[in-house]
C-alpha cells in the first residue's frame, strides 16, 4: 500500500518536473530574440495585410510597434519556417530585374484562420490585465 | 625579383580587410557573417535549405546594411549594425534547426513536451525500465532461480567462446558492472544521432527525472540501500556520462554528414 502511494507521488512529480523541463529547456527566444509564441502571434498578424518577405515583416512590426518592439531580425525566421512547416504560412521565391530574390511568404487559409484566433486572444488577454491593472487602482490618470 | 627570394618577414601577407575600399569592406563583412551561418547548418539542415537560408540572410543583410547607410553611416559601419542586428549566426542556426526539428503538425506530446525531451526521455526511460527490471530480478532472485537457461555451460561455451564472460560468470555480472557502465555511453550516443541541438541539455534534463524515480521506486521496491546507491550512482556517473556522450555523437555525426555530403558533391 505505502509502495503504491509513494509511486502514485512519484508520478505526480516526474509530471511536475517534465512541465518545467519542457517550458525551461525548449524555448527559441533568448537574449534580444522574440518569444516564440509573440513571434508567431506577430508574423500572423502582419501577413493578414498581404505577402511580405522577411526584411519586410521585420521592419512592419518594428513600425507598427513604434520601435517598442525591437528584436534580432534573424530569430524571425526560425518562426517562418515553423509556421511554413505546420501549413500556416506559404512562401515562393521572387526576382525583381536588377535586385536581388528573396523569399515572400503569405498566409493560407489556415494561417488566416490562426491569425483571427490569435487576435481573439491576445484582446481577450489584454482585456483582463487592463482590469486587474484597473482594480489596483493603478489606472493612468485620463 | 622573384617572390621566392624574398626574406620571411618582407614575404606578402594576405591583403587585410582595410586594404580594400568601404563598400568591399561591407560586402566581405557580409559574406563572411552568412559562412558562419551556413557552418552552423552543415550536417543539420539539408543542402537545398542551406542555401535557401544563406539566400534569404544575405537579401536581408543587404536590406538592412542600405538602412543604416542611408543614414549617412559609411558602407562598413552599416554592414556592421546589420549583422549585429541579424543577431548572432550559431544562436540562429540552433533556432533554425531546431524549428524544423519542432515544426510542423507534431503529436500533442511533441508540443507539449518538445520533441527533443521526448526522445530523450524515452532513451533514458527505456534504460531506466531495463536497469531496474535486471536489479528486481537480482534482489528477488538471489539464487538465480530466474536465470535458469537451457544450456548447460559446456554447450554454452560452444557458442559463446573466450574471452565473452558468459558462462564462468553468472548473470549477476551483467547487472553489477557490464549494464550500469556501458548504458549511459549507449543512451549518450543514441540522443547526440536523434536529436540535432543540444543533446546534452534534453539528456540531463531526462536524467534528472530517472534519478528521483530510481531513487523513489529503489527505496520502495528494493532495499533502501540499494535504492540510495542507485539514484547516487546515477547522478555521479550516468549523468554527466550521458550528457557528454551525447555531445560528442553529435558531433560526431555531423562530422559523418559532413564527409559524406562533400563526398557525394565531388565524386569523379
Amino acid at each position: 500500500m505505502l509502495g503504491a502511494v509513494v509511486q502514485l507521488c512519484h508520478f505526480g512529480v516526474q509530471y511536475v518536473l517534465i512541465s518545467r523541463i519542457s517550458t525551461g529547456k525548449l524555448r527559441m527566444a533568448e537574449d534580444k530574440g522574440l518569444q516564440k509564441s509573440t513571434a508567431t502571434t506577430l508574423v500572423l498578424v502582419v501577413l493578414l495585410d498581404g505577402a511580405r518577405h522577411g526584411y519586410d515583416i521585420a521592419r512592419e512590426v518594428e513600425r507598427r510597434s513604434e520601435n517598442r518592439l525591437m528584436f534580432s531580425h534573424g530569430t524571425l525566421y526560425p518562426v517562418l519556417y515553423a509556421l511554413e512547416k505546420s501549413g500556416d504560412l506559404e512562401s515562393c521565391w521572387e526576382q525583381p530585374i536588377g535586385e536581388r530574390k528573396r523569399r515572400v511568404y503569405a498566409l493560407t487559409d489556415s494561417g488566416r484562420r490562426e491569425a483571427e484566433k490569435a487576435i481573439a486572444e491576445w484582446r481577450e488577454f489584454s482585456t483582463a490585465m487592463s482590469k486587474v491593472i484597473g482594480a489596483n487602482g493603478h489606472e493612468q490618470p485620463a | 625579383m622573384a617572390t621566392n627570394s624574398l626574406p620571411r618577414e618582407e614575404m606578402p601577407g594576405p591583403p587585410l580587410l582595410e586594404d580594400f575600399d568601404d563598400e568591399s569592406q561591407a560586402r566581405a563583412l557580409v559574406e563572411d557573417y552568412l559562412d558562419h551561418l551556413a557552418a552552423n547548418l552543415i550536417g543539420r539542415v539539408a543542402s537545398e535549405d542551406r542555401a535557401r537560408l544563406k539566400d534569404e540572410a544575405a537579401f536581408h543583410l543587404e536590406r538592412l546594411t542600405a538602412h543604416y547607410a542611408s543614414q549617412g553611416r559609411p558602407q562598413r559601419a552599416a554592414a556592421e549594425m546589420a549583422i549585429q542586428q541579424y543577431g548572432d549566426p550559431s544562436q540562429i542556426a540552433d533556432q533554425i534547426t531546431l524549428s524544423l526539428y519542432e515544426g510542423g503538425r507534431a503529436s500533442r506530446l511533441f508540443k507539449f513536451f518538445g520533441r527533443a525531451n521526448v526522445t530523450a526521455f524515452a532513451i533514458v526511460g527505456f534504460a531506466q525500465f531495463v536497469y531496474v527490471l535486471l536489479l528486481q530480478l537480482r534482489v528477488f532472485a538471489p539464487s538465480g532461480a530466474a536465470y535458469d537457461l537451457p544450456l548447460d555451460p559446456g554447450d554454452m561455451r560452444v557458442l559463446l567462446p573466450w574471452p565473452l564472460p558468459l558462462p564462468q560468470h553468472p548473470l549477476d555480472f551483467f547487472v553489477l558492472y557490464v549494464y550500469p557502465i556501458l548504458a549511459p555511453f549507449l543512451i549518450g550516443w543514441l540522443a547526440g544521432r536523434w536529436i540535432p541541438v543540444r543533446p546534452a541539455r534534453a539528456v540531463t534534463g531526462a536524467m534528472l527525472v530517472a534519478i528521483i524515480y530510481s531513487f523513489v521506486v529503489g527505496v520502495s521496491v528494493l532495499p533502501q540501500t540499494a535504492g540510495l546507491l542507485l539514484a547516487i550512482f546515477q547522478l555521479a556517473f550516468w549523468l554527466p556520462i550521458s550528457a557528454a556522450m551525447a555531445e560528442a555523437s553529435l558531433a560526431m555525426n555531423l562530422r559523418r554528414k559532413l564527409r559524406r555530403s562533400y563526398g557525394e558533391r565531388h565524386v569523379a
